[in-house]
């Protein structure tokens, strides 16, 4: 082409390749930021199957004196009043306990019939994720969906099982066994079918829908309302300072507490924020050099512009061969940066995946992709708006 | 395009004086298609400017120029493309050629965007003006008065309705410049355009129906 072979004549490829790479570096960060921030997130927050993240479960400590009685560990009103009072506080919510004797029974080959003595305890059914019609109840129905703590299943899986030489169970398979429930008190008893319908790390206790412990109180138990000993508490940020403090002062426990994941996603951000803040600042300084070898380029070429004009090229015609190079030069620092990043993806990918076995990346690429898609767009647009202005303060 | 109108038309650099007895500046006079005329005058008169304005290269001048009835003054970049592409053709004085390009190229360069002339058209007209030998050298190995013929034949590769000389044939001699009057007289013929010479004074061989006085 004619007019390319006229105009390249003052490019300046250590120019070129320093914008290639200054781009390629500044765009790399970025996207590499954006990638890893996506990749990591779910392992700052919490993976409790049904349990918003936001929830605290407290509990007053239990130490020798309440052991003798001298010391409550149930929460009283005023406890209750001042927690409500707390800035980080957004809801509370209650214990309520069984009053009532339940026996659960289940049907194995490998035992026969299996009995224990247990106890259930119910929460208000907006702290709990499960969904609604897994966890419902009503009037007089068979069926009580239940949850139970995570730990119990590795107890068994880990603990008891492979000592026992007995097969290890999943989640998905423990929820589809039946527990039959015998409920008994006040000189009555009831059958019902139990199904695990949840796992929780945070709660250490069997939940029930709190209709259907509310109902059974009533009916099985001695329904004396008392104190509750442990408060759930949902807060605007788990990771906020204040809480451990305000905690530590009144000397509560605070159950399975992810305040420290909470600033270590705090400080994660921080770290993110700032690396992604250095790429701008190269991808700016990248784009820079861009525009600057643009002018000169322009500027060297300045004669040969008007000689073309002059001829009667158009503005646009002349500008084009400028415009393919800055573009085609970004598409390349473009699909240079997204190749390293899903490199270094892969690699990554596996350290984390290493590290919590039980970490769920199902981020995808697409995000970068998009992110890097918008900054290319803006890229290019700057570029187009830079030649024509140029072209046309030559072309006067 | 048929007429250029120019009314009392003058540079902003000369003074009244600079001006004074020109049958151009300060005047009203009107070229029109299927007319030749010779514009004649000492150095430093403003032929070259002259050109400048009508191919709306510059416009620090005083009065107004008038395509048919539009201004010249007015003329946005599409269309001055347009002039330059269609109406008017001009050889500047300086040439304005390409040194990177080859001298064929220089000449495909205007001819690409007008389509006007066949290869075989160009090539022929290299022939004619004795230049075929070195239609592919680079231009910056050309003498002076070979790159006076490749802009003269770059200037007839387009249609044009007022073809403008500015000092076209200085370089070069008797025998080739009436080679090239002929060959520009033809195709101006062919166009029924106008031909606007500039020159020191010198008519070379075409037929005037004007010669006017700078």
């Amino acid at each position: 082409m004619l007019m390319w072979k006229l105009l390249k004549k003052n490019l300046s490829l250590p120019q070129l390749a320093g914008y290639v790479f200054a781009g390629f570096v500044g765009l790399s960060i970025i996207l590499f930021g954006i990638q890893f921030y996506a990749d990591t997130k779910p392992l700052y927050s919490s993976n409790d199957s049904f349990l918003n993240p936001d929830f605290l479960v407290i509990n007053k400590k239990v130490s020798t004196l309440s052991n003798l009685s001298l010391s409550s560990t149930t929460f009283s009103e005023k406890d209750i009043a001042d927690i409500k009072k707390q800035p980080f506080v957004k809801k509370t919510g209650f214990f309520t306990s069984s009053k009532f004797g339940i026996r659960a029974s289940v049907a194995s080959s490998t035992f026969g019939r299996f009995y224990t003595e247990m106890f259930f305890e119910a929460v208000p059914d907006d702290f709990i994720d499960v969904q609604s019609e897994d966890w419902t109840w009503k009037d007089e129905q068979n069926y009580i969906p239940i949850i139970i703590p995570r730990t119990y299943l590795t107890l068994y899986n880990f603990g008891f099982a492979k000592s026992q030489g007995l097969p290890q169970i999943s989640e998905n398979l423990v929820e589809k066994v039946k527990l039959a429930v015998t409920i008994y008190g006040n000189g009555k008893s009831k059958n019902f079918d139990a199904r695990i319908a949840g796992f929780s790390d945070k709660l250490n206790t069997i939940l029930a829908p709190e209709t259907f412990l509310k109902w059974a109180n009533i009916e099985f138990g001695n329904d004396n309302t008392s104190m509750p000993s442990r408060i759930l508490v949902e807060t605007y940020n788990p990771g906020d300072p204040l809480i451990t403090k305000y905690f530590g002062e009144k000397n509560y426990e605070i159950a399975d507490y992810r305040g420290n994941t909470g600033k270590a996603a705090y400080f994660m951000r921080l770290v993110i924020i700032t690396v992604l803040t250095i790429g701008l600042i190269i991808t700016l300084l990248a784009i820079s050099l861009m525009l600057l070898s643009i002018s000169l380029l322009i500027y060297k070429n300045k004669e040969k512009l008007e000689n073309l004009i002059l001829l009667g090229y158009s503005r646009a015609a002349v500008a084009k061969p400028y415009k393919i190079l800055g573009l085609s030069l970004t598409g390349i620092i473009f699909l240079l940066a997204f190749t390293v990043v899903l490199i270094f993806r892969n690699f990554y990918i596996e350290k984390i995946s290493v590290l919590f076995d039980n970490a769920e990346i199902d981020s995808s690429v697409m995000l970068t992709f998009s992110a890097g898609f918008v900054i290319l767009s803006i890229i290019c647009l700057i570029n187009v708006l830079w030649i024509r202005k140029k072209i046309n303060e030559t072309a006067k | 395009m048929k007429t250029i109108k120019l009314n009392t038309v003058k540079p902003n650099i000369f003074s009244e004086s600079d001006v004074s007895g020109s049958e151009i500046w300060c005047k009203n006079i009107c070229f029109e298609k299927e007319n030749t005329y010779l514009i004649f005058s000492e150095s430093g008169k403003g032929k070259s400017s002259l050109f400048d304005f009508i191919y709306c290269r510059r416009n620090d001048y005083s009065g107004e120029i008038l395509f048919d009835k539009k201004n010249a003054k007015k003329f946005n970049s599409s269309q001055k493309k347009e002039l330059r592409t269609n109406h008017v053709s001009l050889v500047f004085q300086g040439f304005r050629l390409f040194s990177e390009l080859t001298a064929i190229e220089n000449v495909e360069i205007k001819n690409r965007l007008t389509n006007h002339k066949t290869k075989k058209q160009i090539e022929e007209m290299f022939e004619k003006l004795d230049i075929s030998v070195k239609k592919n050298t680079p231009l910056s190995l050309l003498s002076f008065g070979q790159k006076q013929r490749v802009a003269i034949i770059r200037s007839l590769c387009q249609p044009f309705d007022f073809l403008l000389l500015d000092e076209a044939f200085s370089h070069l001699d008797e025998t080739n410049y009436s080679i090239a009057c002929n060959l520009i007289a033809d195709e101006v013929k062919n166009q029924n355009a106008a031909l606007l010479v500039a020159s020191l004074g010198e008519p070379y061989k075409f037929k005037y129906n004007h010669k006017i006085l700078l």
